[in-house]
């Protein structure tokens, strides 16, 4: 076979069954992808059976990304470099407006896929999710059920008592709800 | 081309938060910082298990404060960074003075790892031993060995290693003995040690082969992934290597050897071995890259003089001179902590090149050095639940 210039394709099918066709190189960001296409399963279409098709359309809007970033690292005066606090605020963005369950859906999606900087990106904005909120608060919003018996969860308060005296941060938040 | 036979697809359940794992449920519950953990674990009964059961640290991974105890078995602690809001949050949680144990204010500390204190009731009962953590403020009585002749008072090391298990050791070292020669054609050392495992529930005498060095005595140790290292003057760190029951001896050689005139201290940080020499010329921190091939690297140079001058600045001119250049303990993979001589402690930070005062609150001067000083990395497990459910469960009330 000739060298072709022209990019490799590779296709991935969400679990609803949406074909998505990106270049290799998007897709090599995920590290379970790369091990598959290494050892040369290359032509089929790749089923990715955890991931629906809005979430895996996220998942390569991030790897497209993190190409541009890398493909053009290697040039000096890199116009797509970012410093620290942009690719802080760029993470920030690419989380803004993510509700409780399609974050969860992202994380299963990274984990399965092994993408280490979506997954970080995701567990951080779990935990800003998580600070801040009262255990109803953080029940509601990852649909959570308590098993516990009044009385088991009295009693874990009772031990950590201090952790939910109302200082000025959260009762703003409890207020405001 | 799309194959013909159509992939399993998975039914359609909505996803939530019960469909992530263990692993990422730990990753992100161990980045919230210590209220809103401490609220977290009301919310159901897998996250009180999750964090109950996890090692909990900051993000930075640094310690949060230092144990210093001595043969006596008086202890002190103080917190590392007393302003951010982690620390404050720890303030209020702790309780360094263990007065959650029933024998309290008889209690002796005779070691520590990781989030774990090792304490005995009083010095007439230094076999009976209790393995409790000051922020849960759960204790476990430990059963009493089975050798209650041998070993010294003070030879023992409490090993856990969250990241690696969730069970800890106690390991008694009883005595060294020498094997007959001519079963392996030289002289071979073995030392005789009394493992409890907080898994089997049990203590069990292990007979381990030994360098010639082997050694009962004191000595700096500390616990790291799942072996204990020992630090040997002038030239030797044992390491004793847990492997489920066995247990592997290995003599590993210091990259400078401590003399009379030196002074050295092991500490870990981020799961490497870090070894810290200091006399009066220079001091440097070494960093074991690789255990198998006993790799040192050195981390840090600086003279004698240079350092000084650094104390000048930052102590006050010569006030520093009561500082006991001993360091004692790492904090963090280029922060050595030494004592002074009216009991308080100084950080010295080889990146910033600057001295920073800590308190510690010890219960008198610390003048002479035969102490030990462990970093505290606060965890929320309850030893009492880790013994296995046939095990009697101590009076707890």
């Amino acid at each position: 076979m000739s060298e072709s210039t022209e990019k490799k394709m590779v296709r991935l099918r969400s679990s609803d069954g949406e074909v998505f066709e990106v270049e290799e190189s998007v897709a090599k960001v995920a590290k379970t992808l790369q091990d598959m296409l290494e050892e040369d399963c290359a032509d089929a279409v790749i089923p990715i059976t955890c991931v629906r098709a809005p979430i895996l359309t996220k998942v390569i809007d991030y790897c497209k990304d993190q190409v541009m970033i890398s493909s053009s690292s290697s040039t000096t005066n890199n116009p797509n470099e970012r410093t620290e606090q942009e690719r802080k605020a760029w993470g920030q963005k690419f989380m803004e407006g993510v509700d409780s369950s399609t974050l969860c859906e992202l994380l299963v999606a990274s984990n399965f896929l092994n993408i280490e900087g979506l997954l970080n990106l995701g567990v951080d904005k779990m935990v800003s999710m998580i600070q801040g909120k009262y255990p109803q608060e953080i029940r509601d919003m990852f649909n959570v059920v308590n098993d516990f018996t009044p009385e088991e969860e009295e009693e874990i308060r009772n031990q950590n008592a201090w952790a939910f005296e109302r200082d000025p941060y959260y009762k703003k938040r409890s207020s405001s709800k | 081309m799309i194959p013909s036979k159509r992939q399993a697809v998975l039914v359609n359940k909505p996803t939530d938060i019960s469909s992530l794992n263990d692993d990422l449920m730990v990753e992100i519950l161990g980045r919230l910082s210590l209220k809103p953990l401490y609220i977290s674990k009301c919310v159901s009964k897998r996250w009180y298990g999750l964090i109950a059961t996890s090692p909990l640290g900051k993000p930075t991974g640094k310690s949060a404060g230092l144990f210093v105890y001595d043969q006596t078995g008086k202890w002190g602690y103080s917190s590392v960074a007393p302003t951010d809001q982690f620390e404050e949050d720890l303030k209020k949680a702790l309780d360094v003075n263990l007065r959650f144990l029933p024998f309290s204010p008889n209690v002796m500390v005779m070691g520590g790892s990781k989030g774990l204190l090792l304490c005995v009731h009083g010095r007439d009962h230094w076999l009976n031993f209790y393995v409790c953590n000051p922020l849960t403020k759960k204790w476990l009585e430990v059963p009493m060995p089975n050798n209650v002749n041998g070993g010294l008072k003070h030879s023992v090391t409490l090993d856990f290693e969250p990241k690696v298990s969730p069970h800890f050791k106690i390991i008694r070292y009883l005595h060294k003995c020498s094997t007959d020669p001519r079963r392996y054609g030289r002289p071979v050392y073995s030392m005789e040690l009394e493992v409890f495992s907080s898994q089997t529930g049990r203590w069990i005498k292990n007979r381990v082969l030994h360098g010639p060095r082997a050694t009962c005595s004191i000595s700096q140790e500390i616990s790291l992934n799942g072996s204990v290292y020992k630090l040997v003057n002038p030239l030797y760190i044992i390491a004793y290597h847990f492997r489920g029951n066995s247990i592997r001896v290995e003599e590993i050689q210091l990259p400078t050897a401590v003399t009379r005139a030196s002074y050295g201290c092991i500490g870990e940080h981020g799961g490497r071995l870090y070894y810290s020499y200091w006399d009066h010329t220079v001091s440097i921190i070494w960093v074991l890259l690789d255990v198998r091939t006993r790799l040192w690297h050195m981390q840090h140079v600086m003279s004698f003089k240079s350092f000084s001058a650094v104390a000048d600045r930052d102590l006050g001119k010569d006030k520093w001179k009561t500082v006991m250049f001993h360091p004692v303990a790492f904090l963090s993979d280029n922060e050595i902590v030494f004592l002074e001589e009216s009991g308080g402690a100084v950080v010295y930070n080889c990146e910033e090149v600057r001295f920073r005062r800590m308190r510690i609150a010890m219960p008198y001067n610390v003048t002479e050095t035969r102490f030990k000083v462990f970093s505290f990395t606060p965890c929320l497990v309850d030893p009492a639940k880790l013994l296995r459910p046939n095990y009697r469960e101590p009076r707890q009330n």
